[in-house]
């Protein structure tokens, strides 16, 4: 995904018309979504209220794992006020399918910087810190121009600082992000509580992906109902989400939460038709040709198996095998692993090996055995979230892509397998570098 | 060595249901398979060597057995989780022990 358009649409809110890379300066800004003006609206003890406001609008995190924002606030609130808190901005972004986030970044910064400085308000933050992909250094301009704008205004109340990390897969991973602005390698820590907030030595960190913070911005200055107006009940909002695949415009397009996944796609103009989609990411679900109908929120999606992810939809064409698609993604997911688990370091590389088996015809129903198998030997046994989401992607392929499965296990694999692949599949962390 | 998890009981209390689980940090974890051996009947191994803990939950029979198996973990990845319901008080502690 090299070239990123926004593709229009009715329900735009943080994807203005003019939407494009470096179209929005201070004044741009400003006249689209007005000043924020808080104390004005909110009285003094605005940063209390701002909270109940994001709690009202049912915000949820827009990262991957879709937890309710307010929570994540009061979680670090009630940590304790053994020391201030950083706010870490994440637009990470490893999900190789996803370009929303540099595209909110590159479009709209002081939309970002704004939740941000709201966000490290409400938490009394002694400073912000946005993290970038160090692959991606034209955000770090963008970022350095916002934030020299910003200074020149006299906004400026939290320390602000850009920091570039090696940009891979796992390093948006809420522990890794922190032990890799606290300059150890970014890999993520085993936390079998999730609800305590990740730390850097004594400092209380908070993680918030860079929409997630725009929305914010949005709330702060409209108000939960507005919010509310459109998408779903248990995610309300717009979102955004990175159309590709068997697309004619692949690109970053903002619904309405819980609009359907066919039009969502539809909107990006299939090229042919479409077999199946993934949703989420990489570690996502796949969802069959018959089920995109279902709207992308995460009650239904929850009901195909799926969630709302990273907002990544990569629409598979008819004459593609989705078993050899599963397998290149298993295979990059394997070896974007930390290697800090032996079943996530031995486990991915096996069921990609599975897989390609299957694909070949090779196999037969012992592959397939083998292939439940390491399923079942991966599923929840890491430090994070990485193998389990290579599980998940695998299962619902076995599931989606039941008819072509029965085929390659007969020894007569799809045509598509031999196909080039219409998946992004960068170079793997370690080469990237 | 490691210490041995302790249950604060107040005097008076004689009665206790202590429920104690095996934890493992598999970040840490290399995989070296001391814990499978010392104590295959909590834990097993899968087929690249690394220990499956299911619910990780210890019979008291083989308390002393776990409290061997963290103690023998070269990576130190394992330790004991100790949930102690008193009698009486009906408090409920936790202690974690190396």
């Amino acid at each position: 995904m090299t070239t990123l358009e926004a593709i229009r649409t009715r329900t735009a809110r943080l994807l203005g018309d003019d939407a494009g890379w470096g179209t929005s300066d201070l004044g741009a800004h400003l006249r689209r979504h007005g000043p924020l003006a808080l104390p004005q609206r909110f009285g003094a003890g605005w940063t209390d209220r701002l909270l109940d406001e994001i709690e009202r609008s049912g915000l949820t995190g827009r990262g991957g794992a879709g937890f309710p924002s307010h929570r994540k606030l009061r979680l670090v609130r009630s940590a304790g006020p053994r020391s201030r808190p950083v706010l870490l901005v994440n637009a990470m972004e490893g999900e190789p399918a996803s370009g929303k986030d540099r595209f909110l970044v590159g479009s709209s910064p002081h939309l970002v910087l704004d939740g941000a400085a709201l966000v490290a308000g409400v938490l009394g933050a002694e400073k912000i810190v946005v993290c970038i992909p160090d692959d991606r250094p034209e955000l770090g301009r963008i970022l350095v121009g916002a934030l020299r704008e910003r200074d020149g205004a006299g906004w400026s109340s939290t320390p602000v600082g850009i920091r570039p990390l090696a940009g891979r897969y796992i390093a948006g991973e809420e522990s890794a992000l922190a032990a890799g602005v606290n300059g150890r390698p970014g890999v993520p820590e085993y936390r079998p509580d999730k609800s305590v907030p990740v730390t850097m030595g004594r400092t209380v960190t908070i993680v918030h992906n860079v929409e997630t913070l725009a929305h914010v911005a949005l709330i702060a200055r409209h108000g939960a109902d507005w919010f509310r107006e459109v998408g779903t009940a248990e995610a309300p909002g717009t979102c955004l989400v990175t159309v590709s695949g068997a697309v004619e415009r692949p690109g970053v397009v903002e619904v309405a939460t819980g609009t359907p996944i066919d039009e969502i796609v539809g909107l990006a103009g299939p090229t042919r038709p479409v077999q199946a989609v993934l949703v989420g990411g990489y570690g996502g679900t796949w969802v069959s040709g018959e089920e995109l109908t279902t709207p992308y929120g995460p009650g239904a999606l929850r009901s195909v198996g799926g969630s709302m992810g990273a907002g990544v939809l990569v629409a598979l064409p008819v004459e593609a095998c989705g078993i050899r698609e599963t397998e290149r993604i298993a295979r990059f997911m394997a070896a974007e692993s930390a290697g800090q688990c032996g079943p996530c370091l031995f486990g991915l590389p096996a069921l990609a090996d599975d897989l390609r088996a299957i694909a070949r015809g090779a196999g037969g129903q012992q592959a397939f055995d083998r292939l439940l198998g390491h399923c079942e030997a991966v599923d929840g046994r890491g430090a994070c979230r990485h193998p389990d989401g290579v599980v998940r992607l695998v299962r619902s392929a076995l599931k989606v892509f039941a008819g072509d499965l029965a085929g390659h296990l007969r020894g007569s694999p799809c045509g598509g397998s031999e196909k080039a692949s219409l998946l992004v599949l960068p170079p793997v962390g370690h080469e990237r570098r | 060595m490691s210490k041995t998890a302790t249950v604060r009981t107040k005097k008076t209390v004689q009665t206790k249901t202590v429920r104690t689980k095996i934890r493992l940090n598999p970040a840490v974890c290399d995989g070296f398979g001391f814990c499978c051996e010392i104590l295959p009947e909590v834990i097993g191994r899968d087929e690249w060597g690394f220990p499956v803990l299911g619910d990780g939950t210890v019979p008291q029979s083989l308390r002393r057995t776990a409290e061997q198996a963290v103690a023998f973990c070269p990576r130190k990845a394992l330790w004991l989780e100790t949930t102690g319901c008193l009698g009486t008080t009906g408090r409920v502690e936790r202690t974690r022990t190396r």
